[in-house]
């Protein structure tokens, strides 16, 4: 039944050309940022950009952008108000709809972050191979996180709270307080080469990421009780 | 297979409806059509959406199907004046995924779609139809369903006249078949229509229409036939023998100006004591004079009529 419910999101990104903007812009961006890095010679490209403008501008807006075109730019409840209407459980279909942006934002910050990492790779970086797989993992892991974040903001209201829940990131989980604790933000830096969150191991951060997943996504599929 | 017993909730609105509330709502229906007449403001929406378990309760019981309202959406299919299909599919897919979402036996979307005559509408994405098209595949999607509960908001809203019989075809066979189908309207004709027995929300509270109350007014039975003319003067034989009718106190003619029908019509309207002997002699009149009749239609009670005449003996402690 999920599988099902999960065409209807799936279909929505594809068929809404128009809601890739976000995604296209900014990995335009990256691309462009990393190619010019590579042109000034740094030797350490690939770490400078992935901890600069990937992690703090590029990942989170793709994955925003991602579930606005999954789940509907007016929120969680709206986009599975028509599939609830035709018998589906508003949680089955809140559940699918949140897998699918929780796996197509990983799916695509991973490829973005790998495809960023061998265009900025320097000769300081470490190996191109183990350079561009940790950069698909961490950047998997960091854009399944932002989903499952920003679902939350989708599900609450008509979906403006979002925008709200990026504005936060930037200015919480960019801060060194307790609040970054529970934003994706201050550990997807550390992973990616920049200061440690709230003096946190990168292990540790990595466990957090995968926790901040499994609680917003939940969280967000709990916030739908009607459609 | 509905239960409702003193039953609250509220509904805050939105843009485009006016919030509502419910307020000690008591009545039972197991199957045939009950027809709610009553405006949104009054809470008709509100009471669809509490029984499609879409608005929460916030007091008294309700049960659908024997169960929660929540727990029985796979026998309810609701369809409200502003309908929500899934907007990224076509027209077809949203047909497919209904069948499988509620476990019927495959059909073609053509199938489903032919009771209301839509099946060109087949191919078309979701986004690109009309609000109307839209909440045509939605009606033609719930009446072709084998949910046990219908729940449908204006079922005669915005068809036209050869659609509106279709509907209430599909609508009587599925009730006669054993549904339980609730219809809200704020038209108090298309109430009697539909209905086997009518009910009324004024301000959020439930009383029984008495079908007598809704069809005949404080001066007798009235019924409104549509025959095919150009001009009043061409129908002179048939109001000549509706004249000579002793069930007919009064005829009036009058050019039909509803959209409901293409071609040319004069609208009748008699008028007697007995609504069944005005109903008789309509038709021994028609049959006389070989006139073809489009439609005959109980003419009703304004709906404020009705809820003064009704407030008038409650207030005095009496029934209506």
């Amino acid at each position: 039944m999920t599988l099902l419910l999960a065409r209807i999101p799936a279909l929505r990104l594809v068929r809404t050309p128009r809601a890739w903007l976000p995604m296209v812009v900014m990995t335009l961006l990256a691309i462009v940022v990393a190619l010019s890095t590579r042109a000034h010679g740094t030797t350490t490209g690939a770490d400078h950009v992935m901890r600069g403008v990937f992690a703090f501008l590029v990942l989170p807006v793709v994955a925003y952008g991602v579930v606005g075109a999954t789940l509907g730019a007016s929120g969680l409840r709206s986009g599975i108000r028509g599939v609830v209407a035709l018998g589906a459980a508003p949680r089955s279909a809140a559940l699918a709809s949140v897998g699918v942006a929780i796996t197509t934002a990983a799916a695509v910050c991973g490829v973005l972050g790998a495809l960023v990492c061998a265009l900025a790779h320097g000769s300081q970086d470490p190996p191109l191979a183990v350079d561009m797989a940790a950069s698909f993992g961490v950047c998997a892991l960091g854009g399944g996180a932002y989903a499952a974040y920003f679902s939350v903001g989708s599900a609450i209201g008509r979906g403006t709270m979002r925008g709200v829940f990026l504005a936060l990131d930037w200015i919480v989980g960019g801060a060194s307080g307790a609040g970054a604790l529970i934003m994706p933000r201050g550990h997807v830096t550390s992973l990616l080469g920049g200061p440690l969150c709230a003096d946190l191991s990168q292990r540790t951060s990595s466990l957090m990421l995968v926790a901040l997943l499994l609680a917003y996504g939940s969280l967000a599929v709990l916030l739908v009780r009607r459609a | 297979m509905i239960s409702l017993t003193g039953l609250h909730a509220r509904s805050r609105g939105s843009a485009k409806r006016p919030p509502s509330r419910l307020q000690d709502v008591t009545f039972s229906w197991e199957k045939g059509v009950l027809a709610i007449v009553g405006a949104p403001a009054d809470g008709t929406t509100a009471l669809l959406e509490v029984l499609a378990g879409v608005l929460p309760i916030a007091g008294g019981a309700a049960t659908v199907a024997g169960g929660p309202p929540e727990d029985a959406r796979a026998h309810v299919v609701y369809v409200p004046l502003e309908v929500a299909l899934p907007d990224p599919l076509r027209v077809s897919e949203v047909c497919e995924l209904a069948t499988r979402l509620r476990g019927e036996p495959a059909t073609t979307a053509a199938a489903r779609l032919s009771p209301l005559g839509i099946e060109s509408l087949e191919d078309r994405r979701v986004r690109s139809l009309s609000p109307g098209e839209a909440r045509a595949v939605s009606l033609a999607i719930a009446l072709t369903s084998r949910a046990k509960v219908l729940l449908v908001e204006e079922p005669l809203a915005g068809l036209d006249l050869a659609a509106s019989a279709k509907v209430l075809e599909v609508l009587r066979a599925r009730a006669t078949a054993g549904a339980c189908v609730v219809a809200t309207t704020s038209s108090v004709r298309d109430a009697t229509s539909i209905g086997d027995q009518l009910g009324m929300l004024t301000q959020g509270v439930f009383t029984h229409l008495p079908p007598a109350v809704a069809h005949v007014g404080t001066s007798g039975a009235r019924i409104r036939v549509i025959v095919s003319a150009s001009a009043a003067t061409e129908i002179a034989p048939f109001v000549s023998a509706l004249t000579a009718e002793s069930a007919i106190v009064t005829v009036e003619t009058a050019t039909f100006a509803a959209t409901r029908v293409l071609h040319a019509a004069v609208a009748v309207v008699v008028s007697g004591a007995d609504l069944l002997a005005v109903a008789r002699a309509v038709g021994v009149a028609a049959a006389r004079t070989a006139t073809n009749v489009l439609s005959i239609e109980s003419a009703v009670s304004p709906l404020e009529a009705i809820r003064a005449r009704i407030a008038l003996p409650a207030r005095n402690g009496g029934a209506p």
